[in-house]
């Protein structure tokens, strides 16, 4: 059982401090974990250290059997790809063009892409129903519209390993769902992907593990069945949670009512 | 290490770029020149007193003789267009060399223009440059002739000036930063041929800027103003040390310019430090 | 085709495509070819072609290969490269306001020259050589220190902080200078293009086309750059060694230029400014455009300067007819992102 990535005693943080410590994670292939917590308790700091841009403060992570340290740069890219938070770069691409960075790792030093990297390219924009942003200019885009781009040019590196940092934060309702559906539909086939999500409603319908963080430890870890309920998800967040089932069979929680 | 190379350069500042001889460049002009350009006024000055004024084709913008009003303009001292003076076809070009002009100089050189490089700095290089010039133009009488006059109008002051006291005196070519004549250059000589005693005499250059308390220290007697422009010449003379010296004016400030033209600012600058005694004094 | 009237939607999706590139590349070097034809042509001095072309001997042919075309060579060189690295450095720092003097090469080489002219060392070489140590000699200094910090942002300050101290020192000299050399400081400072041998050129010729090629061939790599050096990484771009490479060829590439015609402003702001708004922020096309553009612009900028010599009888440096050029241009840019954002 090789695992997709393997974690040991890792502390994450910055500057030799930590942010959060002693997580000790398997991903397997075909596995959507969600990582939940409250602000501030090193979710995005655990996500990029798995990925390599940040160094951990102490213990081990092995991304397909190989520890990360020996990892060539370009080769990790090729298998494992990361939606971040927030869209930094020029403002004047287009969205294919930017889906198109992503093929990055699969391509020469100027990148130019070939027949087969514009239509891996247009099928993820495809995928996340996003087709209509190819030609435009992300400067005229909206928050939610570059996070799918984002998102877009992360399937387009094929990766086997899919790094999520609160990919549905800006999006609407429908495009929540929708893309937490469509990285489902590809789990299913294969793919090991690592969300890191604000909405425990969401983790319930989509993640089959969770890992939960408060206070920089891990308050658990496991089957997302298991641990997704109103008591455990109450402590993790600080505040009473209320429990339901609606008619279709989901489940939820919400904060309880007030008076 | 910071501290001393800063030091280094700021113990040479005031050491002025040597000149060099006087020199040709280019090819060497085959007998006397008829077409004449030059880049500089007193190169001018030069050439019209030797008589060969219908032989310019070209002056530098800062030309401003009546003589030469008509004839096109080739640019100044720093910039001046290579271009142009080789548009006009010279065989002759007359240039005092200075750091700006150095790459332009030696392009015309390149592109075939004969040129002579004559630095005016000493009474000594204005003489050979009424020498040399006379000669490159077929005037050499002409230019021993000048040279003799400033020669012999330098010896009479001499002699007159021995007679006298010398003064000590401080000629001001600008007042903001104050510029002085230094040792070494023409002015500092003329000075010393009227019988004044350079109180500048320590200055870097023979044209220097200097610190104003140096000059009252120095507690010159008198005080020569050759300036352009009066700028801040009234607050200088205003100042202790300064107040109590003899302040005169240069009537003509271009007679200050080396060239056949000293020989006229020899006879102001005489004037102005020994003025006509009164008669009591005047027995020789 | 509303939407690309208001720069909402690209003309086409992909914009580098090499079929697109050697087309749009192709019509800057024409225009790069014409500004020199033109400023080979006209001048001062009447040039008669046919001439110039026949005798080898005569005065037209010394004009036209002694001092016009080294010119217009010249000042091709000098404007490809300001442009070229104003537009790698812009993207490097993901700042629109950088210009290539912006890493102190500039002071560096200022401040050479100033001390060359101050301890009388211009009598032995011309101020080349020392603006050319200068502008090195900052650059290892503001590259040094930020190599302490991975963040191109120490390179950045370092370079700031440098220029204002080399405008100090610089400024001090200038008062302790006789008048007639601070005139000449002067001028070179304003940025000039005077008449270099072909020796000179050739080297020139070399240190830009090296330079300039690693720009060209980091520029896909600077593209992801512009993402953040996280993404970047994640891309699998090796940030770092990226980034050097991208810094020492541009430094290298303005120390070349600025050691031959002293500092010549908005070249490097400008062009890539325009051509960013025709081509896109595509670094790949950028590079190279900018080269070309920068060519065209500086060599035309200084055949104006040559056409107003009866105005003035003299040529003003180059520098300030960039300046006047430039800075309405500037403000023009400006004026259009502003009504678009």
């Amino acid at each position: 059982m090789s695992a997709v990535l393997h974690t040991e005693h890792l502390a994450a943080g910055h500057d030799g401090r930590a942010v959060v410590s002693e997580v000790s994670l398997e991903v397997e292939a075909g596995s959507l974990w969600a990582v939940l917590g409250p602000n501030g308790s090193g979710k995005s700091t655990l996500l990029r250290t798995v990925l390599g841009v940040l160094r951990p403060v102490s213990g081990e992570v092995r991304l397909f059997g190989a520890p990360l340290a020996g990892w060539n740069r370009r080769e990790l890219a090729r298998r494992v790809a990361w939606v971040p938070q927030a869209f930094e770069g020029d403002p004047g691409f287009t969205g294919l063009e930017l889906v198109l960075m992503g093929r990055t790792p699969h391509l020469g030093r100027w990148g130019l892409p070939g027949a087969h990297d514009l239509a891996v390219a247009r099928g993820a924009l495809e995928a996340l129903g996003a087709s209509h942003l190819a030609r435009r200019i992300v400067s005229t885009l909206s928050g939610g519209e570059r996070r799918l781009l984002l998102a877009a040019r992360a399937l387009a590196q094929e990766p086997e390993l899919l790094l999520l940092d609160e990919p549905t934060a800006f999006l609407d309702l429908h495009h929540q769902v929708e893309l937490l559906e469509r990285v489902r539909t590809r789990v299913q086939q294969g793919l090991a992907a690592v969300a890191v999500l604000h909405d425990p409603n969401l983790a319930t319908a989509f993640a089959d593990h969770v890992l939960l963080l408060r206070d920089g430890r891990v308050l658990g870890q496991g089957p997302a069945a298991s641990l997704l309920d109103a008591e455990r998800l109450g402590a993790l967040y600080g505040l009473p949670l209320a429990e339901a089932v609606t008619a279709g069979g989901a489940r939820l929680v919400a904060p309880e009512a007030r008076r | 290490m910071t501290a001393a190379a800063l030091l280094l350069p700021l113990a040479l500042l005031g050491a002025a770029p040597d000149a060099g001889p006087l020199r040709m460049l280019g090819p060497r002009p085959a007998g006397e020149a008829r077409r004449v350009v030059t880049l500089a006024p007193s190169l001018t000055d030069l050439v019209l007193a030797l008589g060969a004024g219908e032989r310019l084709v070209g002056v530098s913008r800062f030309d401003e003789r009546p003589e030469v009003a008509p004839l096109p303009r080739v640019g100044g001292f720093v910039d001046p267009s290579v271009e142009a003076v080789v548009g006009l076809h010279p065989d002759l070009v007359l240039v005092q060399p200075g750091p700006g002009n150095k790459r332009p100089v030696e392009a015309m050189a390149e592109l075939g223009t004969p040129v002579l490089l004559l630095p005016l700095d000493t009474v000594a290089d204005v003489l050979t440059a009424e020498r040399a010039v006379g000669k490159a133009l077929g005037r050499t009488e002409e230019g021993e002739r000048l040279a003799r006059r400033l020669e012999t109008a330098r010896a009479e002051v001499r002699g007159r000036s021995q007679r006298r006291n010398p003064v000590r005196a401080l000629l001001v070519f600008g007042f903001d930063p104050l510029v002085v004549a230094g040792p070494g250059g023409f002015a500092d000589e003329l000075l010393g041929d009227v019988g004044a005693t350079n109180v500048a005499a320590d200055a870097g250059s023979s044209y220097a800027v200097y610190s104003v308390e140096r000059a009252i220290l120095a507690r010159p007697e008198l005080i020569i103003d050759a300036a352009d422009v009066p700028g801040s010449k009234a607050r200088l003379r205003a100042l202790p040390g300064l107040r109590e010296a003899r302040w005169v004016s240069l009537p003509d400030r271009s007679l200050l310019h080396p060239g056949p033209a000293l020989e006229q600012g020899l006879g102001q600058l005489e004037a102005l430090v020994a003025p006509p005694l009164p008669r009591s004094e005047a027995r020789p | 085709m509303s939407g690309a009237a208001f720069g909402l939607v690209a003309v086409q999706p992909v914009r580098f495509t090499p079929a697109r590139a050697v087309l749009l590349l192709g019509s800057l070097a024409v225009l790069a070819a014409v500004a020199m034809s033109l400023s080979v042509l006209l001048g001062e001095y009447r040039l008669h072609l046919g001439a110039a072309l026949a005798d080898p001997t005569s005065a037209d042919a010394r004009v036209l290969f002694g001092l016009r075309l080294p010119r217009a060579l010249l000042g091709a060189l000098v404007g490809a490269a300001l442009a070229a690295s104003g537009s790698a450095l812009q993207a490097l720092l993901r700042n629109p306001l950088a210009d290539p003097f912006v890493l102190g090469v500039s002071g560096g080489a200022a401040l050479g020259t100033t001390l060359a002219l101050a301890l009388g060392l211009l009598a032995v070489a011309g101020p080349s050589l020392f603006a050319f140590a200068g502008a090195v000699g900052a650059m290892a200094l503001v590259l040094g220190a930020g190599r302490a910090r991975s963040s191109p942002y120490a390179a950045l300050l370092t370079g700031v902080v440098f220029n204002a101290f080399a405008a100090a020192v610089i400024t001090c000299v200038k008062t302790l200078l006789t008048p007639d050399q601070v005139g000449e400081i002067l001028y070179w400072l304003a940025g000039t293009l005077g008449y270099e041998r072909l020796r000179t050129l050739a080297v020139a010729a070399v240190i830009q086309a090296v330079a300039l090629g690693v720009l060209w061939r980091e520029s896909g790599r600077l593209n992801l750059l512009t993402l953040g050096d996280d993404e970047a990484a994640s891309l699998g771009v090796p940030v770092r060694r990226t980034r050097w490479w991208v810094l020492i060829a541009a430094s290298l590439s303005v120390a070349g230029a600025v050691a031959l015609s002293g500092l010549i402003g908005f070249v490097g702001l400008i062009v890539p400014h325009l051509l960013r708004l025709w081509l896109g922020p595509d670094q790949r096309l950028l590079v190279p455009a900018s080269a070309l553009g920068g060519a065209a612009f500086l060599v035309t900028a200084d055949l104006l300067t040559r056409l107003l010599f009866p105005l003035f009888h003299a040529e003003p440096p180059v520098g300030v007819v960039t300046a006047v050029l430039g800075g309405p241009l500037f403000v023009w840019l400006l004026h259009r992102r502003e009504g678009l954002a």
